[in-house]
């Protein structure tokens, strides 16, 4: 058998294959400065920088933080770089990709129309979504605007299915739109009845989106841009209307560990296409000063009436048995209208969302108790397990070994606690 | 991650090196005998089974093989086969397999052939755009892509025709999906769903008869 052209040619493929890569970059930019009027000498500011340098130097490309605190005031704060291939510097204009923490701006702004009496937060979907064209959505008859908002609809998740997961492997740069996610779900059995438990879809702020269009008669983005964006002069937020998106100069490149291995692919130009494809449940980019302004107006009476933040707050709790209470010490997780919420047995509490994309990872969070304010941004991809999304991610408030609890326990002046196993 | 990939890859290339064995030592009528080769250009998606086989952008590969006979009977054969494949996925991988086939197949007067297959073998996958790794100074710098090997496991149908009808000598043009599961692919997806359609041929050699 003539066995060396077989190997040959499998070497010659194997060598030609380890070395033919595309460039994958996009432009990233830093333009003049939006936001020099902080506190530079905060004095938190050696102790966090200390901390996100360090984070850096274990994984994370690039790390921006925005803090706020009532006494101190505002620290903006970066380490690491906009754009591993050109060691381009990050800095505190750099706009990052939202994940979910969009979710929190759709839900703020139907509370808007609620405010309004446009939107009836008991009414169900169908009252609002024509049944032509949503009537095969599960439980389309018996979902609530507030079971959207709350996931407890029972809707099961146009992303977190099979079918749409091989489907998007497939083609990265695929041009999926609503329908095509909503098809992924319809004819589909609920996952449960509406009320029964909680169960976070993304399906549910889609059709929340979807749902300001019908009732409104506008466009969602439209309404987000006017009731938040321009609303609170954000000139760093980006969501559909606004100038250069799905890429606007000031976005960071985006990186992706896809095998968990620790090695890093420029993953920028799909997460921008994924931002044209989806809509409510992510898409949005913004700088963490802009993600906190937003949050700390929504706290703070500057977008909605006081009752509809209580309404937002309200949650349902989905770890509340007893070895989830010791894992995580907390009292609750729970799932609120556009925000989660979690709770320390010593009664620190925080609300707010997180949110990991291919090309993202965030988190947002406000504590009423301290009247302080948490975010940090990242330009890696936190959607996919990887060391650093273990980097960043813990629901243990001031847990020692992630950037975020760390984080917490200076801002809010916690004691350490400590290390916990997931 | 490192540590088990390295023990899976030599556990495929053991397992790949016994399978072989058996056919050398047991295929009948001498060694080499009716061992077409067999070339076939494919379509590569990744998905559920039968969807989004044929799509567009088209990521396409090229395998080329041979395969052993294990039985003389010219209606109903049992074969195994091996394979090695390329493919560019353009934005998820370039990957280069090698895997081995259980072949059952049925041939009718007219020449007319239908089989079916199972696989097993090992698939290494390179990145479509460069790898950046973390240096020991905490930065990244790129890097060489090594690529990374799993393990892919599967079964397959066909339709052909034998242009001869006679088994020793000719070409047999066929049409094949092979859907394989390659795992493991990431700490948080275990496995991932590999469709290939095939459109080759057989093509069988009288030198060696």
């Amino acid at each position: 058998m003539k066995t060396k052209p077989f190997f040959t040619t499998g070497f010659l493929i194997l060598f030609f294959l380890s070395s033919c890569h595309r460039e994958a970059t996009v432009a990233v930019y830093d333009t003049e400065p939006l936001h020099d009027k902080y506190n530079k000498s905060h004095p938190l500011a050696d102790s966090i920088q200390v901390i996100i340098d360090n984070y850096v130097k274990k994984g994370m490309p690039g790390i921006s933080v925005a803090i706020h605190t009532e006494a101190d005031g505002l620290w903006l704060g970066t380490s690491g770089v906009a754009q591993i291939e050109n060691n381009i510097p990050l800095t505190v204009n750099h706009s990052f990709h939202s994940a979910s923490v969009a979710k929190t701006y759709m839900v703020t702004t139907a509370m808007t129309l609620v405010e309004e009496g446009i939107l009836d937060l008991d009414k169900t979907i169908s009252t609002y979504l024509p049944v032509e064209k949503y009537g095969t959505i599960p439980n389309y008859n018996s979902a609530t605007i507030r079971n959207l908002i709350g996931h407890t609809s029972g809707i099961p998740d146009i992303i977190d299915n099979a079918k749409h997961i091989t489907d998007y492997f497939n083609n990265l740069m695929a041009d999926f739109d609503t329908e095509y996610y909503l098809d992924n779900i319809r004819k589909k059995k609920a996952d449960f009845e509406p009320n029964e438990r909680v169960s976070y879809s993304n399906t549910n702020t889609v059709l929340l989106a979807l749902v300001m269009d019908e009732a409104s008669g506008r466009k969602h983005e439209d309404l987000v841009s006017e009731r938040i964006i321009n609303k609170l002069n954000l000139k760093n937020t980006f969501y559909k209307n606004e100038e250069g998106y799905p890429a606007p100069k000031t976005l960071v490149n985006t990186y992706l560990d896809i095998k968990g291995n620790g090695e890093l692919q420029n993953i920028s130009k799909v997460q921008r296409n994924f931002d044209v494809i989806s809509i409510a449940h992510d898409a949005m980019m913004a700088s963490p000063h802009d993600y906190l302004q937003f949050i700390h107006a929504l706290f703070n009476g500057k977008l909605i009436s006081e009752s509809s933040l209580a309404e937002m707050k309200k949650y349902t709790p989905f770890t509340v048995n007893e070895e989830g209470k010791k894992k995580h010490k907390v009292d609750y997780i729970g799932e609120a209208g556009g925000l989660a919420s979690m709770r320390l047995t010593t009664g620190e509490v925080r609300f707010g969302h997180d949110g990991g994309s291919l090309g993202g990872a965030n988190c947002v969070w406000y504590y009423p108790n301290h009247k302080a304010a948490i975010v940090i941004s990242s330009n890696f991809g936190g959607f996919i397990g990887s060391a650093n999304s273990d980097l960043l991610y813990n629901y243990v408030i001031g847990f020692e070994g992630t950037l975020f609890g760390e984080l917490e326990q200076v801002v809010l002046g916690l004691e350490k606690k400590e290390k916990v196993e997931n | 991650m490192k540590q088990y990939m390295t023990k899976t890859i030599k556990q495929v290339l053991w397992g790949l090196v016994f399978l072989a064995i058996p056919s050398s030592i047991f295929g009948q009528d001498g060694f080499f005998e009716r061992h077409p080769i067999s070339i076939s250009i494919f379509t590569h998606s990744i998905g559920l089974p039968f969807r989004k086989v044929i799509q567009k952008p088209l990521n396409m590969g090229i395998a080329i093989g041979t395969e052993f006979n294990y039985s003389s009977n010219k209606s109903k054969t049992l074969h195994q086969g091996i394979q090695l494949g390329f493919y560019v996925h353009k934005h998820l991988s370039s990957s280069v397999y090698i895997k081995t086939e259980f072949i059952s197949r049925v041939q009718n007067k007219a020449g007319l052939i239908g089989e079916t297959s199972l696989a097993f073998g090992y698939i290494h996958n390179f990145k479509p755009t460069p790898v950046l790794k973390l240096s020991k100074e905490g930065t990244y710098k790129r890097a060489k892509d090594k690529g990374i090997g799993a393990i892919i496991y599967g079964a397959s149908m066909g339709a052909g025709y034998n242009t001869k009808g006679d088994y020793k000598f000719g070409t047999s043009p066929f049409l094949k999906y092979n859907y394989l599961i390659e795992t493991p692919y990431s700490r948080d997806f275990k496995s991932l769903p590999h469709s290939f359609l095939h459109l080759g041929s057989r093509i069988y050699s009288s030198d060696e008869n």
